[in-house]
């Protein structure tokens, strides 16, 4: 398991050198930031004092291994827009965005789980076609119109919760509820089929054979090895879900990462851009990593060899 | 004597054990199979014996060019296929064919039945579509299946008449040897009759050779010629069917045959228990391979491995004990 | 499954013999009342110990599962849960059936893979399925299955993946516990082999009927039944090499259209008048204690 370790670790830092360099050159690409900087009546001058400021008259790889040094730092320069660090744009967006995504995702789970485990066992009964029906559903029910609808149906009609922006608690219920129906509905159908394809196995019926009740059937058994190829699935679609929280946070003006991307991008604020890209990158790579080794641990094929 | 049709010298095949995270240490070899000598003669059927991980299909393997030799000799109607150039080895796999354990999965599923058969001559011949149906109808009739399941699709058909028509398949090229690795094991029992019997007719018909890999002791007396008993990588005992049966020699072959199923009740005998497991190809005991479970080990067992010697008419055992009975 | 009737006495072994299709699994998975959806029970009586186990309620049921009657399958590489250590697994029925906790619940797990031979069964309780051959894992299964003294094992074809030295010991081993506990078997089996070597008495089974019941040596030696017969002589013998081997015409029916009357009768070599009936053959009994259903005899 070690060697599997090393390697995986080895090829996410690779991996992760490689689309930083990637981001890096494509925000040279829009254009040449220089233009964004100054106004047209700027000189040859001009351009070249504030490019030999800027470090932009290096080549692209000593600028790159600037950019790297930097980053290393934590220090992803100032925003063109606010002109504050954008290390501190980016963590309390980042946290904002957590915040959102771990109710949305924990809730998901929580009900998502069960409900794939009941339906798998009651198969082909009324509450598991409902169920499948909701869950399809919420796959295929656009996020902004789900979001808008929350909001006039909660926000505006009944007015008992807020249309938007962070605030209390009563703030998290409805952009959870529009984040988190997509991701519970994807959870609950790979539990029901992973949990179906494991209740069809020979240890199960043994299981059977052995007097077990249902529940420890259910549970011990059946659930303990359906659950690993979900929870690996699920860590990569917590970070997906957060990465695409976009629509989600605009819709309720949640001030999360996935706004700020949307924003910095329209203002060609490239040192946010670039940080906020570079950083949900990181935890894409991260995540993917993370549900490797949890596979790897919890499947005791992996993990003892043998 | 007749040349033999296929002789087997020395073949060894050793799979490497790696190490590193670019797997690139070798740490060991796994003998698969080390060293082993036989030959089988025109229209006769030879059978490998053994337990799993004895190497009876790794050879089987190499003789169909399947897995490149690590060392030694396979002498096709006294031509070393092993050094052969493409163009001779294309001749060599139309002479030689092969039937696999599993009907389920050796036919492709999104190909018709004619296709199938017909597959072998379209790599191997250029011949025109006429001749082509010919030669499958031709196959067809030789297994006893209706020649309109050429039309049809392999998911139509029983796991034994699959079987026939991979026969067919292998027949349609007019081959000296087929190679048949446990070709029937998969199949229920009263199936089997029907396709040993078909086997048995058309080895007799045709003149064809066959190596017969197989684990069941009670088939194998049914089918071969010629036996040889496999463990861990060699060949412990080689005979004519008849004389291995009645008078076998290796403390192997006599435990395998005491631990095989009778046929009536009052046949049944006690078992000869051989102790402990069977050693990793990867870590092989010196001397004679068998020796850790051996009730006849003796100091010379531990030290040399022994060969294959002539005991009988037609009977070889490679055993320090065994002297010759004339 | 149609109208199965058999019975086995305490230390004896009965074979049930018949191929795949016929219903020799269904009658086993019944008598544990474990049949999958959408089967079920009938008709009938299931008597174990003089009780009917049709009557019985699920708790009840589950009480002797396990513990009174228990199985081993047949494919050792898939009947053992991946996820837990063979100790565990062993250890769970007991944990249950017998209300063991604690030490001296592992030292009872200790003892039963010690019975089944598992070399270091101290230290290899703890490992994992996947880290045994597969003849070790039947042992485990066999384990699991004699872990509560039950009155009843039943074993559905379970060395037909396992090596001839490595079947020959763990048909030893069952012999063994047999001997030793009084415990009574049925063998589900297509091998002819496994019932002369293992059984006492043997029932044929042809297309979801017994078709053939009688005590081993008197089967071998007086098949009745032409599929019976068939059977035997379709298969090779280790003892000696036979000329031809019978070969039966046809395929083994299917269970969901059968049609009226004998079931065999498309496909065995001997006919006569009666066997043009619509009914089904009634049992008869031919004397030592052995019983057919065909209407030859009838």
């Amino acid at each position: 398991m070690q060697r599997f370790l090393l390697s995986r670790i080895l090829q996410s830092i690779l991996t992760l050198l490689a689309v930083s360099f990637i981001i890096f050159s494509m925000s040279r690409w829009s254009g040449d930031p220089l233009n964004l900087l100054l106004d047209i009546s700027a000189t040859q001058e001009d351009k070249a004092l504030l490019a030999k400021k800027l470090g932009l008259d290096k080549s692209l790889l000593a600028q790159y291994g600037i950019f790297l040094g930097n980053a290393l730092r934590g220090d992803f320069g100032t925003s063109i827009v606010t002109k504050a660090p954008v290390i501190d744009l980016l963590f309390e967006r980042a946290l904002n965005t957590f915040e959102l995504g771990a109710v949305a995702f924990g809730v998901s789970l929580l009900i998502a789980l069960p409900v794939g485990v009941y339906s798998a066992v009651k198969r082909g009964t009324f509450l598991d076609t409902l169920f499948r029906v909701i869950a399809i559903s919420g796959q295929s029910i656009p996020v902004f119109w789900l979001g808008l609808m929350l909001i006039f149906l909660f926000g505006v009609i009944l007015k008992i919760l807020p249309t938007g922006g962070k605030g209390g608690v009563s703030s998290l219920i409805l952009p959870s509820i529009t984040l988190g129906w997509y991701v519970a509905a994807g959870i609950m159908r790979l539990t029901r089929t992973s949990m179906l394809e494991v209740l069809r196995t020979e240890y199960i019926r043994l299981a059977r054979i052995k007097g077990l009740s249902e529940w420890v059937i259910i549970w011990k058994h059946g659930f303990k090895n359906a659950a690993l190829p979900v929870l690996t699935f699920a860590v990569l679609l917590f970070v997906m879900m957060l990465g695409g929280a976009v629509v989600t946070e605009t819709v309720f003006a949640w001030p999360g990462l996935g706004r700020l991307v949307i924003n910095s991008v329209t203002w060609r604020d490239y040192p946010v851009v670039q940080a906020t890209v570079l950083f949900l990158s990181m935890l894409y790579i991260f995540a993917n990593l993370l549900a490797d080794i949890l596979y790897a641990y919890l499947n005791p094929r992996i993990r003892y060899g043998g | 004597m007749a040349e033999a049709l296929l002789e087997v010298r020395g073949l060894k095949k050793y799979f490497p054990i790696t190490k590193g995270v670019i797997r690139t240490k070798v740490m060991g070899l796994v003998k698969s199979v080390d060293g082993i000598n036989f030959s089988i003669a025109p229209g006769t059927i030879f059978a490998l014996v053994g337990e799993s991980g004895c190497g009876k299909t790794t050879t089987s393997r190499l003789i169909l060019l399947l897995e490149k030799a690590t060392e030694g000799t396979i002498l096709f109607r006294g031509e070393d296929i092993t050094k052969l150039d493409p163009e001779r080895v294309k001749e060599y796999k139309s002479a030689v064919q092969a039937i696999f354990q599993d009907p389920f999965s050796s036919l492709n599923p999104r190909m018709r039945i004619g296709s199938i058969i017909a597959e072998p001559l379209k790599v191997q011949k250029r011949l025109g579509k006429a001749e082509i149906q010919y030669r499958v109808e031709e196959a067809l009739k030789q297994v006893s299946i209706d020649v309109t399941a050429a039309r049809r699709y392999p998911h139509m058909f029983s796991g034994g008449q699959r079987q026939r028509i991979a026969l067919a398949r292998a027949l349609v090229l007019n081959p000296r040897l087929i190679v048949l690795d446990e070709p029937v094991s998969a199949l229920d029992v009263s199936i089997r009759a029907q396709t040993l019997n078909l086997l048995h007719d058309l080895q007799r018909a045709l003149g064809i050779s066959y190596l017969l890999i197989s684990h069941d002791l009670a088939t194998v007396r049914y089918m071969s010629h010629h036996v040889g008993v496999m463990y861990l990588g060699r060949i412990v005992e080689r005979a004519e069917c008849e004389s291995l049966y009645d008078q076998p020699f290796h403390p192997y072959t006599q435990a395998l045959l005491s631990a095989a199923l009778p046929s009536h009740p009052d046949l049944v005998k006690d078992e000869i228990m051989l102790p402990g497991e069977v050693p990793s190809a990867a870590a092989l005991p010196p001397g004679c391979r068998f020796n850790p479970r051996c009730l006849h080990r003796e100091s010379i067992c531990l030290d040399y491995e022994p060969e294959l010697r002539l005991i009988r008419e037609n009977h070889w055992v490679a055993c320090h004990r065994q002297k010759r009975v004339d | 499954m149609d109208g199965v009737d058999f019975s086995v006495e305490q230390g004896m072994a009965l074979g049930l013999v018949g191929e795949s299709g016929c219903g020799k699994s269904i009658t086993c998975l019944s008598v544990l009342r474990v049949v999958p959806e959408p089967g079920r029970i009938e008709g009938g009586e299931i008597l174990f110990r003089g009780e009917d186990l049709v009557k019985k309620s699920e708790p009840e049921m589950r009480g002797i599962r396990g513990k009174h009657i228990s199985m081993i399958l047949q494919d050792p590489m898939s009947s053992l849960n991946p996820a837990y250590s063979v100790g565990e697994q062993v250890a769970e029925a007991i944990r249950i059936h017998q209300r063991l906790k604690g030490r001296s619940l592992w030292a009872k797990v200790l003892e039963i893979l010690r019975l089944v031979r598992i070399p270091s069964a101290e230290s290899r309780m703890y490992d994992y399925p996947h880290m045994f051959s597969g003849g070790m894992r039947q042992r485990v299964a066999g384990a699991i299955a004699v872990s509560c003294e039950p009155g009843l094992l039943i074993a559905d074809e379970p060395t037909t993946s396992l090596d001839v030295t490595t079947q020959a010991i763990f048909l030893r081993l069952l012999k063994d516990i047999q001997k030793k506990s009084g415990l009574a078997m049925i063998f589900i089996t297509h091998d002819f082999g496994i019932v002369a070597k293992m059984c006492d008495q043997v029932a044929v089974m042809y297309a979801g009927k017994i078709i053939e019941n009688a005590p081993v040596r008197e089967i071998f030696n007086n098949p009745r039944h032409p599929y019976t017969r068939a059977l035997m002589d379709s298969v090779p013998k280790l003892e000696k090499k036979v000329s031809r081997l019978f070969n039966i015409p046809g395929q083994p029916p299917s269970l969901y259209d059968l049609a009226a009357g004998c079931a065999f009768k498309p496909r065995c070599p001997s006919g006569e008048g009666k066997c043009s009936s619509d009914e089904f053959p009634p049992v008869v009994e031919v004397g030592n204690g052995h019983r057919v259903r065909c209407w030859k005899y009838g």
